[in-house]
């Protein structure tokens, strides 16, 4: 006779005793796990930000707010808005003077006030850039107090946003020491530091800011044609997350709420990031998956042949919110970045929760 | 001593010169590249400067046709260039009638184009520092400047200046107009892969026109930057901009030959790769042994980099996809030229000959065999013949284009269109072939009047219309009428006076340019006058005697070769002309007697056609009048039985200057009365020192030529260079004749204050050296001073005041 497969063998009795250890062990369990997680919730020592003030980031050039933009400001109590000001990067111009130059610089509609807001400039410094930091730093300073002063900003602090890597750490760090001695100098008070801290950075030795804000988005690798959601993936989180517990510095968590369009030529390199989702003709689009469209018909070799959307869902926000804190603790949360285009995918409820 | 320290000082000056004077092209100047049909030879701004003028008049005609030219051409401008604010409220016509007649499409480009901020961004990224940022609060933009006008811009409007725009326009020329304003603004926002895709998606339609070619300046200039060169080297090759940090790369060129083996672009590229093989070797110039006189000799080529091309080439030429295997061969052969293996090019350049090539390419190497053969060392025995087929070749081929201008063949950056760019290039390989290859090769071999000859062939070939027409109102005694066929534009070469020890004396110092005196002599001076203002004459004016003899023999002669025919065709061939030069040398050297035999043989009215007669004429230069005495003083004839200054005065000529001397100089040498020997002597040393560094140089001089320009070919020159320059001891010399006579204290002053004026015009040569603004005379007023003072009160002064004499001094020594 063959014996039965084990999916088949049938389940031995089940008495009384066996019925309490298995509700009773579980429950133990679960109400041992909540007190240490509940022991865990401030489990850094350093996580001291969280007042229940909400911030977002303008990451555009132009600024300006329209009405959807100015309601989810009041509605969500946003009290701080991390303007990013300018770029800099290594100088590909004709010109040569200069060796870094800022680019992308914001301009400010003449008609916006900024209220009660606390503006916060931040500034974006390519890893190229930061090298050369000692040709910049000066004009870097000046020209957020210039910004400031034309558009009659007050400012108390400056956040910087750096991919440095081991390579490019030691130039940044002392970037951050040389700019917060030029900022002083030309605001002639001290100016608050801080700085964005991406998730590979969380291994690294901190730097020396007065906070930093844990970028949890911009994860994978979008220009890898495999990559099947390079803003936000849980996957792509889990690995760092262990650091958190004993990372030296305070920090706030950003969040995205943007989508793009990966673009990919014929032979799946990639071709650039369009973050307005452009590409007009649908007519000739064909879904492959995974948000990944083909473009039909014949292209030229360099020209786009292959579309990847990509989008973050509220669930996927909140999961990785989630793993954070649970590492970190609560922390005050900055959204990545207020487009009333990308937000209206999200509904109020899921927007609170990503403030909650 | 100071005669001697004039002596070294002008002798170390003449070996500052370098072999062609200013004022003259360069002949190894860093753009006269020799390779190739073409020579682009501007700067990438001023190709940028060039495409944008082209777009500007492009598009001013495109909205003018638009409007049916309804409105003028200058409404249409202002219009598009000038305003900044287009309301319904703009009066501007051109605007207005795209109100009336309710042209939506072209209203919402410009609507979209006035308020945006591209023209604003590229304004500011190009004429400040990226890092500026207006602290003025009130303004607008970041970029904002005073001068600015304020207007109302919605967001909706800078934000839609995208793709978007594109799209929705259904006019296509407009939509066109559309993509490369957007392709600007991702430009200039530096969204490079924005700019290429755009570029993908819609350049297909956009037809051949300067509207194309101003989009794929931008669509290269986005690839260039997120470093994919080889796509934008093809692309800037295709519409003719020429950047080395592009093309001076072999891989570069293999990555267009992979991807495109017979690209048309390889004319263009390869041409530049080998002129910036040229420059780049230049290096040697700027050391301190560079030796101008070696025409090859200052180049340090890097040979990694041509046997690299060398490479690339022999591989390309083994595979045969290339139709135009010419041009590899004949840029082999131009790199080992610049190397040095001059037996290797002249091989290769005949093996490419012989090849497939383009009719450009084809002309290129019969250009280039040209230039080489003119440097070759090897066929002495026939080298004119070896010349003459090509140079003939390459003058008909340039008679053919029309010469330019002068102004217009040596110009300072602005590119001529393309047409006259390549007749430009085959005037350089002329200029090449006889001002590096042919005359050094004479020179070297001491054959001045074929360097002559040739020189004077090319300056005649050269000389424009305008020019020539010159020089036959000037035979016909109408010099000033021709010269006003030029107005004040003319410009032959800058007026420069040999400022070293004449300057003092004579003339109204009213102005300077580049720091060089600028004589106003006279209101039409010989810088307006062909004839003398050429290298020719510059030449014959500084060589020997017997050069220009020699030279003249060689004109005049009746049995000629082929070439010999072929380069004295276009020969000047006034003898008058030279026959007064000649003179005019010998009268430097005191050899008067020689001087008259050719003065004799030039036609009487020679001087005044030729503007000579006005300088020697004019107020203040009778050669035997005294600056410091009144020409009153000269009416007598001091002691002697005739009076030169006098004389002169009479007749004021060559001739009569040269007959004078002598007759002085007899007096003073066989006369049996001890004064009339000294006075004869003092009156030539003043016709001596007067005529030579006074003011009555016009006699032995030119206004250019000597006293404008040096050449070092020969050594000879340099004797009778050293005998002009000894002027001052010759004076000096006469002076010691005339004091042995002490007689008359009077005279024995004038002796001696012209002995001072000689060492007070010493003095001014270091002055003026140090500091010309800065002029220090008290020293020289102090130690004259006594015996100005007894001059003056012997003439009638009342010797009371210093101050008095030290002012007749100055006036002196200064009023002419």
């Amino acid at each position: 006779m063959r014996k039965p497969s084990a999916e088949f063998l049938p389940l031995p009795p089940i008495s009384n005793r066996t019925v309490m250890n298995r509700i009773a062990k579980p429950i133990a369990l679960a109400t041992m796990l909540l007190v240490v997680l509940a022991g865990c919730r401030h489990k850094n020592p350093n996580n001291t930000l969280y007042n229940g003030e909400n911030a977002v980031y303008f990451w555009r050039t132009w600024y300006s707010t329209n009405d959807y933009e100015r309601q989810f400001l009041t509605d969500n109590h946003i009290q701080t808005m991390y303007i990013r000001f300018f770029d800099v990067e290594p100088n590909r111009g004709w010109r040569d003077e200069d060796k870094c130059v800022p680019v992308a610089t914001i301009s400010f509609d003449r008609d916006e006030t900024f209220g009660d807001f606390h503006i916060v400039p931040v500034v974006f410094i390519t890893p190229e850039a930061i090298m050369e930091y000692e040709s910049f730093t000066d004009h870097l300073a000046h020209r957020i107090y210039a910004m400031c002063k034309k558009n009659n900003i007050t400012i108390n602090e400056v956040q910087f946003d750096c991919d440095w890597t081991t390579s490019t750490r030691e130039a940044y760090f002392q970037f951050l020491v040389d700019v917060r001695t030029a900022l002083k100098t030309y605001f002639e008070k001290d100016i608050k530091i801080s700085s964005t801290i991406r998730l590979h950075q969380l291994a690294q030795t901190p730097p020396d800011v007065d906070y930093g804000v844990l970028m949890c988005y911009n994860t994978g690798d979008f220009k890898d044609f495999n990559t099947q959601n390079a803003i936000l993936d849980l996957k792509d989180v889990q690995p760092y997350v262990k650091y958190l517990k004993q990372y030296k510095l305070p920090l706030k968590l950003a969040l995205p709420d943007y989508s793009w369009d990966v673009e990919f030529d014929g032979n799946k390199s990639f071709v650039r990031l369009d973050r307005y989702n452009c590409y007009y003709d649908t007519a000739k689009l064909k879904k492959l998956g995974y948000g990944m469209y083909e473009i039909t018909g014949d292209v030229p070799e360099k020209a786009v042949k292959y579309i990847r959307h990509e989008e973050v869902s509220a669930k996927t926000i909140l999961d990785v919110k989630a793993l954070v804190e649970k590492n970190y603790g609560k922390m005050p949360v900055v959204l990545y970045h207020l487009d009333s285009v990308q937000l209206s995918k999200y509904n109020p409820d899921e927007i609170k929760a990503f403030f909650d | 001593m100071k005669s001697r320290l004039f002596l070294i000082s002008g002798i170390l000056l003449l070996n500052c010169m370098t072999a062609f004077p200013c004022g003259y092209p360069d002949p190894i100047e860093p753009q006269w590249h020799w390779f190739f049909y073409t020579g682009y030879n501007s700067p990438a701004q001023a190709w940028q400067q060039q495409l944008n003028q082209a777009f500007r008049e492009e598009n001013i005609t495109f909205w003018h046709n638009r409007v049916k030219g309804k409105v003028s051409r200058e409404e249409v401008e202002a219009a598009l260039y000038d305003l900044y604010i287009l309301n319904e409220q703009t009066d501007n016509k051109f605007f207005r009638y795209l109100y009336d007649h309710n042209d939506k499409e072209a209203l919402g480009y410009w609507t979209l184009l006035k308020t945006s901020d591209s023209d604003y961004i590229h304004q500011a990224v190009w004429e400040r520092s990226e890092w500026y940022y207006s602290e003025k609060t009130g303004e607008r933009y970041w970029y904002d400047d005073d001068e600015l006008p304020r207007y109302d811009l919605s967001i909706s409007q800078v934000e839609t200046l995208d793709e978007g725009a594109i799209r929705s326009c259904k006019d296509k020329e407009i939509r066109n107009r559309f993509l490369l304003q957007v392709m600007r603004k991702c430009f200039y926002a530096r969204d490079y892969q924005g700019c290429i895709v755009l570029w993908e998606r819609y350049g297909k339609a956009v037809p051949e026109s300067v509207l194309r070619k101003q989009c794929l300046n931008y669509y290269a200039g986005a690839l260039r930057r997120i470093d994919r060169d080889a796509e934008a080297a093809i692309v800037y090759a295709g519409i003719g901009f020429y950047d080395p940090r592009l093309h001076y790369d072999v891989e570069v060129l293999r990555k267009i030959y992979e991807k495109e083996p017979d690209s048309k672009a390889f004319e263009f590229m390869v041409q530049e790769f080998v002129n910036t093989y040229f420059d780049q070797s230049r290096r040697r110039r700027y050391s301190p042994d560079f030796d101008y006189s070696d025409p090859a000799g200052y180049l340090i080529p890097d040979t990694r980099k041509s046997e690299a091309f060398n490479a690339l080439a022999d591989e390309i030429l083994r595979d045969g996809k290339n139709r135009n295997p010419a041009l590899w061969v004949s840029a082999k052969a131009a790199l080992a030229y610049i190397n040095g293996e001059n037996a290797t090019a002249n091989r290769l350049i005949s093996e490419a000959d012989k090849l497939r090539g383009t009719p450009a390419v084809k002309d290129n190497i019969r250009m280039m065999r040209l230039v080489f053969n003119s440097t070759r060392n090897d066929i002495d025995a026939n080298y004119e013949t070896v010349l003459l087929p090509d140079l003939q070749w390459l003058v008909r081929k340039i008679e053919k284009e029309g010469v330019p201008c002068w102004w217009e063949y040596d110009i300072g950056g602005a590119i001529p269109e393309d047409t006259s760019f390549t007749a430009l290039h085959h005037i350089k390989i002329l200029r090449r072939t006889i001002l590096l290859g042919i005359i050094p090769h004479f020179e070297q071999r001491g054959m001045a009047f074929k360097s002559m000859a040739y020189l004077n062939f090319y300056e005649e070939f050269m000389a424009d219309d305008n020019m020539k027409k010159v020089r036959n109102y000037a035979r016909k005694g109408m010099l000033r009428e021709g010269v006003g066929l030029f107005g004040s534009t003319v410009y032959f070469h800058p007026p420069i006076y040999r400022e070293e020890y004449l300057s003092e004396y004579d003339y109204d110092h009213s102005y300077t340019t580049n720091g060089k005196l600028v004589l106003v002599a006279d209101s039409i001076t010989w810088q307006k006058n062909f004839d003398y203002n050429t290298q020719f004459f510059n030449y014959m004016d500084t060589t020997s005697i017997a050069n220009v003899q020699q030279y003249v023999r060689f004109l005049r002669s009746g049995s000629r070769t082929a070439a010999e025919k072929f380069v004295l065709q276009n020969s000047y061939r006034d003898l008058s002309f030279y026959n007064e030069l000649i003179a005019t040398k010998y009268m430097r050297l005191e050899r008067y007697d020689s001087a008259l035999v050719y003065l004799r043989k030039v036609s009487p009215d020679f001087p005044e056609k030729q503007n000579i007669a006005d300088y020697i004429n004019g107020e203040h230069r009778n050669p035997f009048a005294e600056g410091w005495i009144s020409m009153k003083e000269h009416k007598a004839n001091f002691g002697l039985s005739f009076n030169p200054a006098a004389e002169y005065d009479r007749n004021p000529r060559k001739a009569t200057f040269c007959q004078l001397m002598l007759q002085l100089r007899k007096l003073a040498e066989t006369d049996t009365s001890a004064e009339i020997r000294a006075k004869a002597a003092y009156a030539y040393a003043v016709g001596l020192f007067r005529s030579t560094i006074g003011n009555a140089w016009a006699l032995c001089y030119y206004e250019n030529g000597w006293n404008y320009s040096y050449h070092n070919y020969g050594e000879e020159y340099y004797d009778e260079q050293s005998i002009e320059a000894d002027v001052h001891r010759r004076v000096d010399g006469w002076l010691d004749k005339a004091l042995c006579y002490d007689e008359d204290r009077v005279f024995t002053l004038k002796c001696t204050i012209l002995h001072s004026e000689k060492k007070r015009a010493l003095m001014r040569v270091e002055e003026v050296k140090h500091d010309y603004g800065g002029w220090c005379w008290t020293e020289t007023v102090e130690e004259f001073l006594p015996i100005v003072r007894g001059t003056f009160c012997d003439r009638g002064c009342d010797g009371d005041s210093d101050a008095y004499c030290t002012e007749a001094w100055r006036k002196s020594a200064w009023y002419y």
